[in-house]
């Protein structure tokens, strides 16, 4: 939401714009990522003990040692559905309990059957599902295959490194051990190793120190990609969609869950959230694999060396030693090696294994994919009055306004400011009156005041963090000294989510929904503005063991909150910036506090695909950027961009410019109110591709490849996506622009503009001229999509208008198909099959409609106003349509040759009942 | 997109609600009655502008967007909008008609009274314009009156010096003597001076007191740590001995301690300045307020005292001007000091004559200052009087009589002030130091309402943000009143003002508007 105002008295003191990099680590500060990413390729120490091995029927179980520690650990690996394997190594028998992040995943993994194929003293080859995976046993390494290809290989470069826990009188003898595989580079400086060690015990950072009590403990492993040049992922990084060589070149990409004040673009630096989980593509093949693990991470990648390509396996593969190889070296500061191999073998593969183990983002009230206010902040009821009433005077919708940490009061939340907001529930109901909706905004740091009835309860419950001495963590947030509650205790989530009764959080309705910012969590005095390492949590893990997750136990109890209120019975909205591993499966993310600039407007793009692949599905940012105060042009472009990713909000600093519409010139009004009602028009189309989300974990916004996978041109791009399989946007995000280059993907693709009907053929670019209204949305031709074109004020009052159905013909000019999903928009009810799912196919002259899943639970009295065909080479002399309700009709209908575009009106049938209509020739 | 004509607009909605054929019949037929700017797509883009007509018989007629047709939602209080949705409205257009017809006739005696006020404020602000102009007549007369008398007073001064020039000629011989001595004294004293502390910094520095100052003795010295990196180079400390590795006493009794001297007489202890870094909320917060402390400085006194400070005094009455010309008896006292030092510096004593000479310049030299003070005062006062007359007080003055006014509002942490034409400020409740919001800039009214609005601008700059401002929003009432202030945005206030001032509607007239108009 916001910046660190406390930090920004450092920063902006001549209002510098951009990071201050000295707040936040580099890796050379950072002693566990000096120690791992300074290893050398070589042999790894470590190596399989065969005669331990364990076979069961789902998973083989063994021992590793490392050769110069004779340290043990125990491995599994396990097949999981869908093909995936997973591989887990901890110590056998460790002096304190190592984190194991498992309350990420969407429940234990199922395993499936594995079978050892073969076994000898070097290793075994093991099949599970279509896939097989040889595990090498000295040195120990796994390479996994995907199919007959060979994907993935684990510690083939040897950066395997476990750090065991240890106590500290020990001298530090794995420093020797470790490092150095007999190679005579590492010999020769171990005087810079034993520098690293000291890191180890004790680190300090800025005025901050880190006791690290239980030393050294970071795990770090090699993954070499095989046959792939791009990776993508590993959320949240301001930064190229296609990740980037850090190796040599900067530092490599960091996960760990920062308030990053006026973050920059273009570079590996933390930031909000994180999502230890990349996917490799190619041509022929999509891999993925998750790195399971929540305390802080660096991943370096380069691609292969010459020693490093694994050329046995090219010349098995294509006899060939040009196959491209990204090498990658993964390494966190506690946990265990976890880690999850998703074979594919395409992209849509990936998504939904992905969705077996994190989960998908359930799917969202309607009110929430469409468009929201917020700003830092609505200063009270007459504001909010205001603002609800000027987005009906100026036509514009609007679904939800939102209360920053203003409204409360003294940023105690759950509490209101008595003289802003005297009748809370009295604003809400104004509001909801028409359909819409609101947010408040609750932190999870608890001002420390002992009449504030939340705290003191935590005080007494002892549901605080505790420091490393085992007092309550007192860290400086918006309301001063605050205490952070442990969300890491189930019993403190419980109890969190029971504040969100009516009856608890006074003021409140269940039209009032919910953001959790600040929870990194975000501590103005902490170090890297976050919770010191040494913190103590709930079952005496230490803040370093779960740093990233954080955030997602923080939603995972409001979420609960949210079902609670209503019994189960409403759906819940919530939106978080930090976020972790299946962070989806709690409500929505953005992007955190961007800057209103057209970089800013063009990381978009990249940052939300990284999210949208790695599972973090209904994501944003805040349209117009959050800091400064854009001009009209780049507010319009913004509006225009954001109307066409998931989530759709604009939001402000509280230092900037009143931003809404009608603040702007009229042009510039009407502008952002097309912009708007653009997304409106498409939300049925949006609604069906969360469903579907929920259903396949494919996210709505999504790059270009995974619709046409070997389309090579696609792999790079960071400003052209889909939306679902059918629409392609291109936003304008350069100022000035009179025209835009865009990449029509695909053989045998035909792409219609969605404003002219222009017609584009696949594989080649254009140069689209733009005017200020113009947003480059194109139709894929052979789908078929329906919209809404009735504007409502807000979403929900649209329920039983009318559906156009946008038919673009494939190449051919005979087919088209595509879905539609309806249901009440806010319960769970669709979990009983009270909804509607057609599929509409255009084929022999004929639009039919047809249930998918059939369900005769849900009723609407949504019908069909209009269809438009486009690509149509004759005009039809009859429109017929056909029902069971009335039989036959005849319908108007006109035909433009210019563009092959066929308008048929009023077949007035619903839209959940059987009908066809016939062109007759 | 061509819309096929004879079409029962809104027949498509129907075919399915059966039973409620008949009941949207009726609608239809009154709903065939209203005009109706559209197409067959109502709230689509083929027509985002397009209206909805509801008759609300019993009340006034409204228009609303064809968005707000049949979204469940009761727009309009005949229901007509609402015909076919699942919503219960209820008709309640005499209720509301009746309310708003009340509300009408009292509003109307209001603004009745509000025009009656304007038409009154309107002749006192013309009134006061006449005045003014009056004014600023007797200001240009008086102008070239006080011009002539500056003009006769500094020929009268000038010779008035000359005499005394020439007297003081033969007295001037002395002094120069006497303030020759006196500086070759001073000279001496310096010297003697100078070479006690070359005497004392030398025994200081020759710690082995070999009377020989060495590099060693002095980097002993932290003094002379001219880059501050913590130690006194070799280099830094042959600076001081001219390069060498030594120096005798009496070399540096000479030469030596002159070079020295700036750097060992500095206050080394407060030496290493390291950067303040502000580090807290508070911080910021004190800096602001430092901020506004002193761009006050730059103020006018504000509020309580400014009926002494008013650039300009509405001419009353003539003792109120002539009070005011005797109270500005010291305006420029440096200017007045300056000027006079010469003479007042009688350190010679002279004759009689002379004596005379001088009293009789004194006295010119005052008189001409006396003349011109006023003519700057005249000059000044016809500036400030133009400028006002320059202001745009509305097509009939009726905004005059808010200048010279200030109006005040107080909400729970600040006290808001108005002054018309002249500055708004806030001053928080508690503490009463006060914050320029603005200074009067102009209308900003929208060109058919051009008093609606006043602009008032360049006040204290925000901490990282833009010079503070103020539209204020004016309405007609039958008082001066702000009613309301808030800063919707950062450092940009909107303040809410009725005065009868903005009463422009006649009672004769304000039925023919009441329609138009329906909400004020």
């Amino acid at each position: 939401m916001k910046m660190l105002l406390l930090l920004s008295v450092l920063t902006t003191l001549s209002l510098v714009v951009g990071v201050d990099r000295g707040n936040f680590k580099s890796c050379d500060q950072s002693g566990f990522c000096r120690r791992n990413r300074n290893m050398q390729p070589g042999e790894s120490p470590y190596y399989l003990l065969m005669n331990n091995l364990k076979v069961s029927p789902t998973k083989i179980e063994s021992r590793l040692a490392n050769a110069k520690t004779g340290v043990l650990y125990t491995l599994e690996i396990s097949a999981l559905m869908d093909g995936m394997l997973r591989m887990k190594i901890n110590e056998a028998t460790p002096i304190r309990q190592r984190f194991e992040a498992t309350e990420a995943l969407n429940g234990e993994p199922k395993e499936t059957s594995l079978k050892l194929v073969s076994q000898n003293s070097e290793g075994m080859t093991i099949e599970f599902g279509k896939n097989k995976a040889i595990i090498h046993a000295n040195p120990f390494r796994l390479d996994v295959y995907s199919g007959d290809q060979h994907v993935i290989s684990a510690n083939t470069r040897g950066l395997m490194k476990f750090e065991h826990y240890r106590t500290k009188e020990q001298p530090k003898p794995e420093n020797q051990e470790q490092e150095g595989p007999a190679n005579q580079v590492e010999e020769e400086k171990p005087a810079a190793e034993v520098e690293d060690m000291d890191g180890a015990w004790e680190e300090h950072f800025k005025s901050h120190a880190d006791s690290k009590p239980f030393g050294p403990s970071s795990v770090g492993m090699d993954f070499s990609f095989v046959g792939f040049k791009h990776v993508y992922g590993i959320p949240e990084h301001a930064d190229a969609f296609s990740l980037k060589q850090t190796k040599g070149s900067t530092d490599p990409y960091r996960l760990y869950n920062l308030d990053v004040f006026q973050f920059e673009v273009n570079n590996p630096m933390a930031l909000y959230g994180s999502v230890p989980f990349m996917v490799a593509h190619s041509d022929i093949k999509t891999v993925g694999l998750l790195w399971l693990n929540a305390a802080e991470t660096w991943i370096d990648i380069e691609p292969a060396t010459q020693q490093s390509v694994v050329s046995s396996i090219v010349d098995f593969v294509k006899g060939s030693t040009q196959l491209p190889q990204t090498d990658t070296h993964w390494f966190s500061e506690s946990g265990i090696i976890d880690v999850f191999f998703l074979p594919g073998p395409g992209p849509k593969d990936v998504m939904k294994q992905n969705a077996i183990l994190s989960g998908t983002t359930p799917l969202p009230p309607y009110f929430s994919i469409a468009y929201h206010q917020c700003r830092w902040n609505y200063n009270d009821q007459e504001d909010v009055r205001n603002v609800d009433a000027n987005f009906d005077e100026h036509d514009i919708p609007y679904d939800v306004i939102w209360l920053d940490i203003e409204h409360t009061d003294g940023k105690k939340y759950f509490t209101w400011d008595n003289h802003k907001f005297p009748n809370p529930e009295e604003m809400i109901n104004n509001v909801t009156a028409k359909g819409r909706k609101m947010v408040t905004i609750i932190d999870p740091h608890i001002k420390r005041d002992s009449g504030y009835h939340i705290h003191s309860e935590a005080t007494s419950k002892g549901y605080y963090v505790k420091n490393k001495d085992g007092h309550d963590y007192d860290g400086w947030c918006w309301p001063g000294s605050s205490g952070y509650l442990d969300f890491v205790n189930p019993e403190v989530r419980d109890w969190w989510a029971s504040k969100f009764g009516l009856d608890h959080y006074k003021g409140s309705t269940l039209q009032l929904f919910t953001w959790n910012d600040m929870n990194e969590p975000s501590v103005f005095n902490g170090p890297e503005v976050t919770m010191h390492k040494d913190a103590k949590h709930y079952g005496s893990w230490e803040h370093r063991d779960l740093h990233n997750m954080y955030g997602i136990l923080m939603t995972m109890s409001t979420y609960k909150g949210h079902l609670q209120r209503s019994n189960g019975h409403l759906r819940s909205f919530l939106l978080s910036r930090a976020f972790f591993v299946g962070s989806q499966r709690y409500g929505a993310v953005w992007t955190g506090d961007n800057t209103a600039d057209w970089d800013h407007l063009r990381i978009t793009v990249p940052m939300l695909l990284s999210m949208s692949i790695s599972g973090i599905t209904f994501c944003g940012a805040d349209v117009g950027g959050f800091f400064m105060n854009p001009d009209a042009e780049l507010l319009v472009r913004w509006y225009q961009a954001g109307a066409f990713q998931p989530f759709f909000r604009a939001h402000s600093h509280l230092e900037t410019k009143r931003r809404e519409p009608w603040l702007f010139d009229a042009e510039t009004k009407q502008l952002i109110r097309a912009a708007i009602q653009k997304r409106y028009s498409l939300l049925p189309y949006w609604y069906t591709l969360f469903m579907e989300n929920e259903q396949n974990g494919m996210p709505p916004m999504r790059p270009l490849w995974m619709e046409f996978p070997s389309d090579q041109t696609t792999f790079d791009m960071d400003d052209e996506y889909m939306i679902g399989s059918s629409l392609l946007v291109h936003p304008v995000m350069e100022s000035k622009a009179t025209n835009v280059e865009v990449y029509f993907p695909g053989e045998n693709q035909v792409w219609y503009d969605v404003d002219n009907y222009q017609k584009f053929n696949g594989l080649e670019s254009s140069t689209i001229p733009v005017t200020m209204s113009k947003i480059p949305v194109f139709q894929r031709g052979g789908t078929i999509i329906a919209k809404r074109e009735r504007m409502r004020r807000s979403s929900s009052l649209s329920h039983d208008d009318p559906y156009t159905l946008i038919v673009a013909l494939d190449k051919t000019g005979q087919f088209a198909n595509g879905n539609l999903y309806i249901d009440d928009g806010h319960t769970f009810q669709y979990k009983q099959g009270e909804y509607i799912y057609q599929g509409f196919s255009f084929k022999k002259d004929t639009l039919t409609n047809h249930a998918l899943q059939g369900s005769e639970k849900f009723e609407t009295k949504a019908w069909l106003e209009k269809v438009i065909i486009i690509g149509i080479s004759t005009e039809p002399k009859t429109v017929q349509v056909e029902s069971h309700d009335f039989g036959k009709k005849n319908l108007l209908f006109t035909y433009k040759s210019s563009t092959q575009l066929l308008i048929i009106r009023k077949p007035a049938v619903n839209i959940e009942a059987e009908w066809s209509i016939k062109l007759l020739f | 997109m061509s819309v096929p004509e004879n079409k029962p607009r809104w027949d498509n909605t129907s075919w399915y609600v059966g039973k409620r054929v008949y009941l949207w019949l009726i609608k239809y037929i009154i709903k065939t009655i209203n005009y109706f700017v559209g197409s067959d797509e109502p709230g689509t883009a083929a027509c985002p502008n397009a209206f909805f007509h509801c008759t609300n018989a019993g009340h006034k007629p409204k228009e609303i967007p064809t968005s707000w047709v049949n979204d469940g939602i009761c727009d309009c209080c005949d229901t007509s909008d609402e015909y076919n949705s699942s919503s219960d409205c209820v008709n309640n257009c005499i209720e509301l008609g009746r309310r708003a017809r009340e509300e009408a006739i009292r509003k109307k005696e209001l603004l009745a009274k509000g025009y009656n006020l304007r038409v009154e404020l309107g002749k006192q602000g013309k009134q006061k314009k006449e005045e003014y102009k009056a004014y600023l007549e007797k200001l240009r007369k008086e102008y070239e009156e006080t011009q002539k008398v500056k003009e006769e007073k500094e020929e009268m001064k000038k010779e008035a010096e000359e005499k005394e020039k020439v007297a003081l000629e033969k007295y001037k011989v002395e002094e120069d003597d006497k303030k020759h001595q006196q500086e070759e004294l001073d000279v001496l004293r310096h010297r003697q001076e100078e070479k006690v502390n070359a005497e004392n910094a030398f025994n200081t520095l020759d710690k082995n007191e070999d009377g020989i100052l060495t590099v060693d003795e002095l980097q002993q010295c932290l003094k002379f740590d001219q880059n501050r990196d913590g130690v006194v180079s070799k280099d830094e400390a042959m600076l001081f001995l001219q390069m060498k590795e030594e120096m005798e006493y009496e070399e540096f009794i000479s030469t030596g301690w002159m070079i020295m001297k700036p750097i060992y007489m500095m206050d080394i202890t407060s030496a290493p300045e390291t950067p303040v870094v502000h580090s807290s909320s508070e911080e910021v917060a004190r800096k602001e307020d430092h901020h506004i402390q002193e761009d006050n400085q730059h103020e006018e006194p504000v509020e309580g005292d400014s009926s002494e400070n008013e650039i300009y005094h509405p001419p009353i009455n003539e003792d109120d001007l002539d009070k005011e010309e005797f109270d500005d008896e010291n305006p420029h006292p440096q200017v007045q000091e300056d000027e006079q030092k010469p003479p007042e510096k009688q350190e010679p004593k002279y004759d009689e004559e002379t004596q005379k000479i001088i009293d009789a310049a004194n006295e010119a030299r005052e008189e001409f200052s006396k003349a011109e003070k006023e003519y700057k005062r005249i000059s000044d006062e016809i500036g400030n009087t133009e400028q006002v007359l320059e202001v745009d007080f509305g097509p009939n003055e009726e905004f005059f009589t808010l200048k010279g006014q200030c109006f005040e509002i107080t909400d729970r942490e600040y006290t808001y002030s108005l002054c018309p034409f002249d500055r708004t400020s806030q001053r928080p409740k508690d503490d009463g130091s006060e914050t320029n919001l603005g200074r009067w800039g102009r209308w900003v009214g929208p060109e058919e309402n051009k008093y609606s609005k006043m602009k008032y601008e360049g006040g204290v700059t925000c901490w990282n943000g833009p010079a503070r401002s103020v539209i204020v929003n004016l309405q007609c009432g039958v008082q001066n009143i702000l009613t309301s202030a808030s800063e919707p945005s950062r450092c940009e206030y909107l303040f809410e003002f009725t005065t009868p001032a903005m009463c422009f509607t006649p009672l004769s007239q304000m039925d023919e508007t009441e329609h138009v108009h329906t909400e004020l």
